[in-house]
């Protein structure tokens, strides 16, 4: 049964809870079982929290007998990425400059989760601060991706798409500043959002780059990341970037006719990038399957990508650097090599680079609302590409190519990856949905919409090719 | 690997006044990716006018605005 694949999503798993047919406590025990059983390989988990979570199911199952069941999440258990602070439990970013870190309260989009009756299994790996990675010289070691240990997991998010891949999770908290939940969906095959810029409290999340940070959720499904954008989302005044835009019931409004949707294709944005020619058919066939249920396609030309990394790179660098300047100065060799060497980087920016890369972005930001006039959501790539190999992953990789997430940063729109097909080494290949702000709904309709016409959702990995690598 | 864009001389200059202290091999792979640097920096200047803004503008803290 550990080896399996059969483990529910978190839909089904709430629908079961709430027929009475599933037990919170039986489901946190079966997921911590094939923690204890695969975790040594895939490296998912930096803190599993078991008797919390135990507990946590106890409680959750008590109430729900008792008829106050609080919604979707209640009793079903979860993990978060270790930049998330977390009440009594190690918060570590991965990082030995916050080894033995314990936070006393939790991060406001945690205690939320916590609030709706989500179940914590405990602390994710993450690339170190969210930015160094894949590292083998930092607190732990690198997740290793399910689908063939020896390629990339993406990150920053890598711990979250590795145990939501393996079912070592039902979903999880990811963060996304130039594309840390986007590019792990796509390299591990799930659904990965990042919301608009505001929607998500990132109060008692580390900082990477203040002005491009979002917290978001990464699930198997479309319909799981609505559920846990639902506990996830609202304003917090404890976060100044908190936006006061009421989040809808994301997870009713799934079931869209798509009949009339315009889609703007930014089709010179992967081309830009080289994708692979199995990456282009794959989009191309998901374009087809957009028009087969009704969408109108409409092109979209937009400045070069390059334009985009740019102003991206800069502002995160920069913002960065000032983040953990101290350290820099003082004690370098706490980082990792590539945390250490992007950050010294970094501190070749000047000033004047940094206020012309802002500049930038609002031009690049007025640029995507004029073209939004004629569409309701944009398709593009998330990756050139399938997951390369882990080797191939250098300090500097994410200056040497351009990378497609990265305008939806510079933007703050929600944008959302999703699987698109599998390469014929069989790795996940992903496309990416954008919308307007705080337009999640949409964005997550038609990912739902696309995901039921398609079967490449019932495809999992093959545990058996984990334990073969052991 | 690339020429340096930069010498290190100038790339030098840059540590210092970022307050950094780097061994050789470090200083000298940094001064090879130094032209991710320079070309980011030449995408961000396309033709504005002076009084282009940038995205991120001052604005008071709610608290702090009268009523």
């Amino acid at each position: 049964m550990i080896g399996s694949n059969a483990f529910p999503t978190i839909a089904e798993a709430s629908r079961a809870i709430e027929a009475g047919t599933l037990s919170p406590v039986a489901l946190t025990e079966f997921i911590l079982d094939r923690i204890a059983a695969l975790d040594g390989r895939l490296n998912a988990y930096l803190t599993v929290t078991a008797d919390a979570a135990r507990a946590e199911a106890r409680d959750a199952e008590a109430e729900i007998r008792a008829g106050r069941r609080r919604g979707p999440l209640h009793g079903v258990p979860i993990a978060f990425k270790d930049i998330f602070e977390t009440a009594g439990v190690p918060t570590t970013c991965q990082s030995r400059a916050l080894a033995g870190h314990v936070p006393a309260r939790d991060a406001t989009s945690v205690a939320k989760v916590r609030a709706a009756g989500a179940v914590g299994l405990g602390k994710l790996t993450t690339h170190e601060f969210a930015f160094g990675g894949p590292s083998f010289d930092i607190l732990g070691q690198p997740a290793r991706n399910p689908w063939n240990t020896a390629h990339f997991t993406g990150g920053s998010s890598s711990g979250t798409g590795a145990a939501v891949t393996a079912g070592l999770a039902l979903g999880g908290f990811g963060s996304d500043t130039g594309g840390s939940i986007r590019l792990p969906a796509a390299y591990f095959g799930l659904v990965g959002l990042k919301p608009t810029y505001g929607r998500i409290s990132r109060a008692g999340v580390f900082p990477l780059a203040f002005s491009l940070d979002h917290a978001g959720p990464m699930a198997w499904t479309a319909e799981d990341c609505a559920i846990m954008l639902e506990a996830m989302a609202g304003h917090d005044p404890a976060d100044p970037a908190s936006a006061d835009v009421p989040a809808p019931p994301y997870a009713a409004m799934l079931d869209r006719d798509l009949t009339g949707l315009r889609i703007g294709v930014i089709r010179h944005f992967w081309e830009e990038a080289e994708a692979e020619p199995e990456t282009v058919a794959a989009l191309e066939a998901a374009l087809k399957v957009f028009e087969g249920l009704g969408a109108k396609l409409v092109e979209v030309r937009l400045s070069p990508l390059s334009d985009w990394c740019a102003t991206c790179s800069l502002i995160l660098l920069s913002e960065a650097f000032a983040v953990h300047e101290e350290w820099l100065r003082g004690s370098p060799e706490i980082y990792g090599e590539f945390m250490r060497m992007r950050l010294f980087l970094a501190g070749a920016i000047t000033a004047a680079d940094y206020v012309q890369a802002l500049r930038r972005r609002r031009e690049l930001c007025a640029e995507f609302a004029a073209a939004f006039a004629d569409v309701d959501v944009m398709f593009t790539a998330t990756a050139a590409g399938p997951a390369p190999r882990i080797e191939e992953m250098g300090a500097f990789y994410t200056f040497a190519r351009p990378l497609l997430t990265m305008p939806f940063n510079v933007t703050g729109s929600p944008a959302l990856a999703t699987r698109a097909g599998f390469s014929s080494e069989g790795l996940p290949l992903s496309l990416s949905l954008i919308g307007k702000p705080f337009d999640e709904a949409t964005v997550l309709a038609a990912a739902h919409a696309y995901e039921k016409a398609t079967e490449w959702a019932a495809r999992r990995p093959s545990l058996e090719a984990v334990d073969a690598a052991a | 690997m690339t020429e340096p864009t930069i010498s290190r001389q100038d790339f030098d200059v840059l540590l210092a006044r970022a307050g950094l202290t780097l061994d050789e091999k470090q200083a000298e792979d940094l001064r090879h990716a130094y032209k991710y640097v320079q070309a980011m920096a030449e995408r961000v200047r396309t033709p504005r006018g002076r009084e282009a803004e940038p995205a991120h503008i001052f604005v008071f803290p709610h608290e702090a605005t009268a009523g």
